[in-house]
């Protein structure tokens, strides 16, 4: 950790909404590890989505079923066979293009709330982070993937420095926090007052609109001393060192991918957090992998337009996050629960993409690859989208929601479920 | 609540509607009418009249239309029975009831009644009445820019208001909630932490070592050769051109002593290598250039080995530097290129070959470059090309600008001429300084503090909130009130001994204060200050300016002579495009076109015409500037249904209104245009937005435009449909049109009251597309391919009004209008008077206007008159 680094004005960037970190704060409880509600099978979920998904031929085996055989891509997953599922020709039926690729987790539509915000609505209240929105660094443009009810996008950390903050480290600017909350809760009462003198000014039908000033200031007052209480709350103790800078640099990407897990892995450990969600940025970043600078910026390499060495080294690319995903699911199985069992387990993993095909900007048949929570894995389920009724990649978000203990039988235009492949 | 009638019964307009009146469903809407009740009982002449002609039908038996008039006393305070037997006296005057195969009253009997019931009515609707009224969204974004004097956008997550009556800023939808009154101390907070920061820590320096290797880029900008950075190009682009550390950025604003180690690679014979280097956010590196950064310095690298260059410079929190080889003659940029790669060919004729070999494409980047070598080792011959051949090839090889700058970097990056990095040292903070953003917050703070020579912060306290008080709470403000903000200054000073920390808390306060968030305290007739708000916030969106608060102050405000000259200064001046963009979102349901995106198969020859970025825009600004004539112009009313103009581009223009338009260069502009009178096109009625806003990108629904008809243009919106309704979802792929859909409902007698108002005008606007163009046919859409070009079944608009006027097209239902424009003028007038004032319009305004506009129309007076006549009627001037 870079102590110098003012975290307060990296999070300016993102907009108001983070600019005062403790005020920001979710409903608090201690630091130690609750016991889990027996609800759900699966107890958290972790989403993330690629902005260039991944090249299908390289990724899906030809056989469906459970006897597939290894592609280039499922090379670092095989280790992890039996635990998790491949469904190839699920989408969300909705138009091609960019700007589209943010309904991954939201359905037909862009901006209606997203799996992540649905399930942390329900299971994210416990813990001390409702939900964590994570992206491995920035591109130029940024695409966005969660949208909370409000249909308000919700920003995405890009600093692996500002997520450990958020988990393990009190605020660096705690003091001044510490004032502007109480200095806050005085300039409250003054205004108070002021409304007080108010109500013998106004009518009789204005005291009753005017009693919602002081209902709200009362409710405000109510956060204000949670947050107050929270501030110095201890926070787990890890024992993980980041660099000492933030890998943001495009070059870098992977490197911050990588830190990324290991903080998801550790977030869900320390039961900081249940609900998790990453995106990866993909555009003009050249990586160096294995000592070899590739031929081309990774959003050019996804523009293939099938030449052969420009796939070799997009398969490059997408190789190194399967490996990263790889690790990550290496780290949730070898991690355990307050009961001793393995993470994964009880963690549904999505990794997926709200593009099907970069290279023509399809956004038909997502890639979709799902781990853990408890479910039957081991197979590749392809679906035929073109034979009528065939299920919505939808029809799979009602699966994991009621697997998460979230009575839900629509997402979006799906109105069904995928149970009968996973349980 | 005809959002929620659209929500049901026709689908939603758009995802962002439903999710407004899902906020409205959970707020408590309160109605301003709590007294209690007063039982009057109905005078016998009328009971009696009733009795025989109405409750044969409208008894608590029968309860015809879901209406009983039976009862012997009515108790008026009760809105609904207001509406009731409002209802009751419209159908009275327009002969709608009894109906005519009932029988009817004498002349003198139905006199009587709506005598009566006028009377009634209107010493049972007081003029007055708004709710206590919150700051909306974009009151208090423009309350706080204007009282400030700042540059302020609230966060994007800040609540959204619900909406009542059809607008965003009515007294009894604005509620207050916990998250809200967050939100609003979180933005005092915000401010108060820019306009009066804390002192700074002071920051030790430290020192970062970077190599050539410590350098990144994007795409092809860089390239890291045997641990030193090349750098080739000079486009303006960071992406395509500039190289900047991955292991430095500045931790706060301040000096930093910035050395760099730098060499020319292969320079161009007698020619130094220029080094731009500038200040750019690291976050943000990859998608800024030379446009939205610092250039900090430009340094003659002129030495073949590395040799230190030094710079002192500021850095913004989260900067790095980055750099340029700014005079490099490859960029992409197509003129440049051109010569760049003529010359290239010149003087390398075996590349000519391999590019000619290559058809003048190879693939991006560094595999292009590899192949071209490939190429070129291989039994090639170099063609000396010239002329036109070698021009030809040039222009086959720029025509890929960025794919061709890509693949030449990496000849650069291998041959030269490049600018080396072989490494860099950043010492820094060396000093602490204010950024951009800082000093532009500091400057708005001494603004606010005033010259602090020669006072005491006492007196600076003092002053400043005995200034800025009034204006944030909108009228004068007593001694003592000043005393308690300043005290709360004294009280914070005695803690830090800083006068910012005292300021910053009392400014806080006074964001949060109820007179600051709330205006309307007193009931009754406005006073002047009351007044001067109610004008500017109806005007501007933002409290009273200077000069109007002086009318409030003498009181001169009061007289129609000053208040009418303060509007028209208000109109005249810019802050009133706020109130014509956020007027006619709502009353014309614009903001829909920010979400619309209408279906690709409208477009069936794209590159003639489609829909993007530019036409949503002009068919947005159009009502805008239609708006604005019909004020600054003073033009009649009827111009709004039949006028001879309006604005448009030139897409929407030839495409849509079917106009002669002429290239001008300045296609995507937007002017003024002649319209013929009496035509297809013109006025609100076809208006391209307007038909836009009311499809939904894909098909039309005639109910949803002849309801919204019905609502915002002639004013008598339809009751909502019968629970039991299925929704009507015209596929027009069938051979059924939704005219033998909606045929259905005359059968139905529920249906059929409001659907003979709704469905002839519905049917009229069936000849305008999702985006308002005019078609003869719909579009056909059996079998697999979605040729909408292909005429389907035809399009049939006629009908016949409930009085009779036979339609035969959207010509003829303007001619309807035009011919007695009081209907329309008195609904554009309920909707201005109901965003002015907050609050619904009831019997006696509605009277009011009534009389307003027939004046207006009998003096053929303008709509300026009209506004201006709204602003100085009772219904305006009280609360």
């Amino acid at each position: 950790m870079r102590p110098s680094l003012n975290r307060r004005n990296f999070l300016r960037t993102v907009g108001l909404t983070l600019a005062l970190p403790a005020l920001e704060s979710f409903p608090l409880v201690a630091a130690a590890r609750k016991t889990l509600p027996s609800a759900g099978k699966a107890k958290r979920l972790v989403c993330v989505g690629a902005n260039l998904g991944l090249h299908a031929p390289s990724f899906y085996p030809k056989e469906s079923g459970a006897g597939y055989s290894e592609t280039p891509l499922l090379k670092p997953l095989m280790c992890h066979k039996q635990d998790f599922s491949l469904f190839s020709g699920l989408d969300h039926r909705a138009g091609n293009g960019h700007k589209n690729w943010d309904n991954f987790l939201c359905g037909k539509t862009v901006g209606d709330v997203s799996l992540d915000q649905v399930a942390a609505e329900k299971i994210g209240g416990d813990t001390r982070i409702g939900s964590l929105q994570l992206s491995a660094g920035r591109g130029s443009f940024r695409q966005k993937m969660v949208y909370n009810r409000q249909g308000v996008p919700l920003p995405m950390t890009e600093r692996p420095s500002v997520v450990y903050q958020t988990l393990f480290g009190l605020p660096d600017d705690v003091d001044r926090t510490e004032y502007l909350i109480k200095s806050g809760r005085s300039s409250l009462d003054k205004v108070t007052g002021e409304a007080r003198r108010l109500r013998t000014v106004v009518s009789a039908v204005d005291r009753a609109k005017l009693e919602e000033y002081f209902d709200s200031v009362r409710d405000l007052e109510g956060r204000m001393e949670r947050q107050l209480k929270g501030l110095r709350e201890p926070r787990p103790q890890v024992d993980y060192r980041l660099p000492e800078f933030d890998p943001i640099a495009p070059t870098l990407m992977l490197e911050n991918q990588a830190l990324m897990y290991d903080l998801m892995a550790l977030a869900l450990e320390t039961d900081s957090t249940r609900v998790i969600t990453m995106f990866l940025p993909g555009l003009g970043e050249v990586f160096t992998i294995n000592g070899e600078v590739l031929s081309a910026g990774y959003h050019a390499l996804s523009h293939h337009g099938n030449n052969s060495g420009l796939i070799t080294d997009l398969i490059k690319v997408e190789s190194e996050h399967m490996r990263l995903l790889s690790g990550f699911l290496d780290q949730l199985k070898s991690k355990t629960d307050s009961e001793g069992k393995p993470l994964l387990d009880s963690t549904l993993v999505l990794w997926g993409a709200g593009m099907g095909d970069a290279s023509r900007h399809s956004n038909a048949n997502l890639p979709v690859f799902l781990a853990g929570g408890g479910f039957k894995h081991g197979s590749h389920i392809a679906i035929d989208r073109n034979q009528s009724g065939a299920p919505l990649l939808g029809d799979l978000y009602v699966s994991m929601l009621q697997q998460l203990g979230i009575e839900q039988d629509r997402f979006s235009n799906a109105s069904r479920n995928m149970n009968q492949y996973l349980v | 609540m005809v959002n929620g009638f659209r929500r049901r019964h026709c689908g939603a307009l758009s995802s962002r509607a439903l999710r407004l009146s899902g906020l409205l469903a959970c707020s408590v809407i309160f109605t301003t009418n709590t007294t209690l009740a007063e039982l009057q009982p109905i005078p016998t002449a009328s009971y009696e009249l009733l009795e025989t002609y109405c409750l044969d039908c409208h008894d608590d038996l029968e309860r015809k239309g879901d209406i009983s008039l039976e009862a012997l006393e009515v108790d008026w305070s009760d809105a609904h029975s207001l509406e009731i037997w409002e209802r009751a006296i419209g159908a009275l005057r327009f002969g709608e009831m009894p109906p005519e195969k009932k029988r009817q009253p004498s002349d003198s009997e139905r006199a009587t009644l709506i005598a009566w019931l006028d009377e009634t009515l209107e010493a049972n609707s007081p003029i007055g009445g708004t709710a206590l009224r919150r700051l909306n969204r974009r009151e208090y974004e423009y309350s706080l820019r204007s009282l400030l004097d700042i540059e302020y956008t609230l966060p994007e997550g800040f609540p959204i208001d619900n909406q009542a009556h059809g607008f965003d800023n009515q007294g009894d939808a604005l509620t207050l909630s916990g998250p809200l009154m967050e939100a609003y101390s979180k933005v005092a907070t915000d401010i108060a932490e820019k306009l009066f920061p804390p002192v700074k820590d002071p920051v030790e320096p430290a020192t970062t070592r970077l190599n050539g290797d410590d350098f990144t880029y994007a795409y092809s900008s860089g390239l890291v050769v045997d641990g030193v950075m090349r750098v080739v190009a000079s486009s303006e682009r960071f992406a395509a051109s500039a190289a900047w550390p991955s292991r430095f950025e500045a931790s706060v604003t301040g000096i930093y002593r910035v050395e760099l180690g730098l060499s020319g690679f292969n320079p161009p014979r007698g020619e130094s290598i220029v080094c731009s280097v500038h200040a750019v956010n690291a976050l943000q590196a990859p998608g800024e250039g030379i446009d939205s950064s610092r250039l900090l310095a430009e340094i003659d690298v002129d030495s073949e080995s590395p040799t230190i260059h030094i710079l002192e410079a500021l850095l913004e929190t989260g900067e790095t530097i980055a750099l340029r080889y700014s005079n490099s003659t490859l960029a992409e940029d197509r003129e440049m290129l051109r010569t760049h790669v003529k010359t290239l060919f010149l003087k390398e004729p075996l590349l000519a070959s391999a590019y000619m070999q290559a058809d003048g494409v190879v693939e991006r980047g560094r595999i292009g470059w590899e192949r071209l070598k490939q190429l070129m080792q291989s039994n090639l011959l170099p063609e000396a090309l010239e002329g036109e051949a070698l021009d030809e090839l040039v222009n086959r090889v720029i025509r890929n600008l960025r794919l061709t700058t890509e693949v030449l970097h990496y000849k650069h990056f291998e041959e030269g001429p490049a600018l080396e990095i072989a490494g860099a040292r950043v010492v820094g903070p060396i000093a602490l300084a204010e950024g951009a953003e800082e000093r532009y917050w500091s400057g708005k703070s001494r603004a606010l503090i005033g010259d602090r020579e020669g006072r005491s912060d006492e007196t600076i306290a003092v002053d400043l909130f005995r200034e800025f008080l009034p204006t944030a709470f909108r009228r004068p403000v007593s001694d003592t009130m000043v005393e308690e903000y300043a005290s709360i200054v004294r009280e914070e000073m005695e803690a830090t001994g800083r006068l910012e920390d005292g300021l910053h808390l009392g400014l806080r306060s006074a964001l949060t204060s109820p007179y600051f968030l709330y205006r309307g305290f007193r009931d009754g007739p406005l006073d002047s200050y009351d007044l001067a708000a109610r004008l500017s916030f109806f005007l501007t969106s933002r409290p009273a300016d200077a000069k109007l608060l002086r009318a409030a102050r003498d009181g001169s405000l009061l007289e129609s002579d000053v208040l009418r000259g303060h509007a028209i200064r208000l109109l005249g001046s810019k802050k009133s495009t706020v109130f014509v963009e956020s007027f006619l979102d709502q009353w014309l349901d614009l903001a829909a076109l920010e979400d619309l995106v209408p279906d690709r198969t409208l477009f069936p020859k794209p590159k003639e015409f489609s829909y993007g970025d530019v036409e949503r825009d002009s068919i947005r600004m159009e009502p805008n500037l239609f708006f604005q004539e019909m004020i600054a112009a003073n033009r009649p009313l009827v111009d709004f249904v039949d006028p001879d103009f309006t604005y448009t581009n030139y897409s929407i223009g030839k495409h849509v209104y079917e106009l002669p338009m002429e290239k001008d260069g300045k296609e995507q502009s937007v002017r003024r245009v002649a319209l013929e009178k009496g035509g297809r096109f013109g006025g609100v009625l076809g208006m391209a937005g307007v038909m836009t806003a009311t499809a939904n990108g894909v098909d039309t629904q005639p109910v949803v435009r002849g309801v919204w008809m019905l609502e915002n243009i002639l004013g008598s919106p339809p009751r909502e449909p019968p629970d039991a309704v299925p929704a009507l979802t015209p596929d027009t792929s069938q051979a059924v049109t939704p005219r033998e859909m909606l045929a259905a409902h005359m059968n139905e007698s529920s249906c059929a009251g409001c659907h003979k108002k709704i469905d002839p005008i519905g049917f009229v606007f069936e000849s305008f597309d999702p985006i308002g163009r005019w078609r003869t046919h719909y579009p056909d859409l059996t079998g697999s391919s979605k040729n909408r070009s292909k005429n389907g079944l035809p399009v049939e608009t006629d009908g016949v009004l409930p009085d009779g006027t036979e339609l035969r097209d959207v010509r003829d239902l303007k001619a309807y209008l035009a011919r007695d424009i009081s209907p329309f003028a008195t609904c554009l007038s309920e909707k201005l008077l109901t965003y002015a004032t907050g609050r619904e319009m009831n019997y006696s305004d509605r009277k009011r206007i009534a009389q307003l506009v027939d004046e207006n129309v009998a003096e053929s007076e303008g709509f300026r008159d009209l506004l201006l006549d709204l602003i100085d009627s009772e219904s305006f001037r009280t609360k």
